[in-house]
């Protein structure tokens, strides 16, 4: 009987011993995991870039100014390959430009929608993706990439103004 | 120094110093209280009026084979031979509306006609940007001859121009022939600027028209769309209204286009207007420039081969009236 209280004492503090510890260090678990899923953002590469970027400064007029000048690059590569004609954009030789001149009729802001194609709801860099492996028979960059990234921008660009309607299916072509 | 233009289109049927006369002898007729008919000035005509008979052409379009490399264009062309090949009775003729290669080389010629090649009915053909600034027109002279002709038949009259001229954006720039063509086959690209008819063409038309009586049907095909529609794509023939001018006071005139790859219709006074499907993409509608009343097709499927693309056949009546149905693969059959 005496032997029995004994261990049910010990497993108790075991117990207790296990859930202080786990309390006492689960906020740094959260913070190391946050860390991680910081260092995981492209661009974010040094300690002060994310320091800065979780600041809550005015952001420098010079960073603005780059970032402007980024984003006009990448519209401008966006560009290109939108009219390409050539692998790895086209191994038919047909363009984006050619179904979908100045980006019309993409509708970047129905996206992401249930895709038939695709078979689920996906983003519209699947969707790039697909115009470029199916229409255009060429080999799809990989989403993320600073090419599908340049498309989305171009595409996007073209299409400013547009109201978020999310699933929306236009009528027309 | 070239004559204004107004000048000129004047000049085709009444100098301005005539006009002047006639309109002195209106004003003196009419202030003496008598009925005055003018028809007796009226520029005579070579033709006796003539009712058309009823009768049925088909239309294909838009077909941008690239040869071999392309399978898709390939299939939806072969498919567009079987169907009209199934046409009962045939079609008189088959009009060719332009743009049937995209790259304007002798290659993908031969191996459009090789997919034609087993069409029944006679094929006519009209030239588009994509077949004509590779070489300026000298491979599409080889197969398939003229750009500006017309004829007679059923009581109409048929016009075929080359509404895709466009002025020299590649001398000065020193550039290559491809580079031309790439430049000319790129819808939105801005450097060319918009259609021509060209002033030749316009005094052919001029000519042209001189021995056809104003009650004939006219049908006009251009690969272009003869008014203004979208000109950031150039949807856009820059000397259309004066076009518009030479075929004023024709009863019935219908002029049917390609180059926009969707279903859009007009009209400008006695002119009517109608696009043509094509074989190989649709193209959007643009933002702006849409006339109003036009159809708009539904919205094209991507998943779908032969979605939003089809060929069409135009039935005349005896008026000379044109009735167009779109035989657009995407819908389904009645």
């Amino acid at each position: 009987m005496m032997m029995k209280t004994n261990l049910t004492m010990k497993t108790k503090q075991i117990v207790w011993l296990v859930l202080g510890a786990v309390s006492v260090s689960l906020p740094f678990w959260v913070y190391a995991q946050r860390s991680m899923d910081v260092q995981t953002l492209p661009g974010l590469t040094s300690e002060v870039q994310r320091k800065d970027a979780q600041s809550g400064e005015i952001l420098d007029p010079k960073v603005i100014a780059t970032g402007a000048k980024e984003l006009q690059d990448m519209i401008a590569l966006g560009d290109r390959l939108w009219h390409g004609r050539d692998m790895p954009m086209s191994g038919n030789g047909q363009a984006c430009n050619m179904c979908h001149p100045d980006a019309a009729v993409t509708h970047p802001e129905t996206f992401p929608k249930y895709k038939p194609q695709l078979g689920h709801v996906a983003t519209i860099q699947e969707m790039i993706g697909w115009c470029i492996a199916i229409p255009n028979q060429g080999k799809p960059f990989p989403l993320g990439s600073k090419e599908m990234n340049a498309l989305e921008a171009y595409m996007n660009w073209n299409n400013r103004g547009q109201v978020m309607e999310i699933g929306a299916a236009p009528s027309t072509t | 120094m070239t004559k204004d233009k107004t000048q000129m289109l004047l000049e085709a049927q009444l100098s301005r110093r005539d006009f002047m006369k006639i309109s002195a002898f209106t004003g003196i007729a009419a202030s003496l209280g008598g009925v005055v008919s003018l028809d007796f000035l009226a520029p005579s005509v070579g033709q006796a009026q003539s009712m058309a008979k009823p009768f049925m052409f088909a239309v294909m379009a838009d077909q941008h084979t690239m040869g071999p490399k392309n399978n898709y264009m390939k299939l939806r062309v072969e498919r567009c031979v079987e169907e009209i090949n199934k046409l009962s009775p045939q079609p008189d003729f088959i009009m060719s509306m332009g743009d049937m290669v995209h790259d304007g080389s002798d290659e993908q010629m031969k191996f459009f006609d090789e997919l034609i090649a087993p069409l029944k009915a006679p094929v006519k053909s009209i030239t588009g940007e994509h077949d004509w600034f590779l070489d300026m027109g000298e491979s599409y002279g080889r197969h398939y001859g003229k750009t500006t002709y017309s004829w007679d038949d059923n009581g109409v009259h048929f016009i075929a121009l080359n509404t895709v001229l466009l002025r020299d954006f590649w001398t000065s720039r020193g550039l290559s022939a491809q580079e031309r063509m790439d430049i000319a086959g790129t819808l939105n690209n801005a450097l060319p600027g918009p259609f021509h008819v060209g002033e030749k063409q316009l005094a052919w038309l001029r000519d042209d028209l001189k021995k056809v009586n104003k009650s004939t049907p006219i049908i006009l095909f251009s690969h272009s769309p003869l008014f203004y529609y979208y000109k950031p794509w150039n949807f856009w023939t820059e000397d259309a209204p004066e076009v518009h001018l030479l075929l004023g006071g024709y009863e019935n005139v219908q002029v049917i286009f390609g180059h926009v790859h969707h279903i859009v219709k007009n009209q400008i006074g006695n002119i009517k207007f109608v696009s043509t499907l094509s074989t190989s993409w649709p193209h959007p509608y643009p933002t702006s420039g849409v006339p109003a009343g036009s159809p708009k097709m539904p919205r094209a499927n991507p998943g779908n081969t032969f979605g939003g693309l089809g060929w069409q056949t135009m039935k005349v009546d005896g008026e000379g009236e044109v009735e167009v149905k779109f035989e657009e693969w995407s819908r389904p059959k009645a």
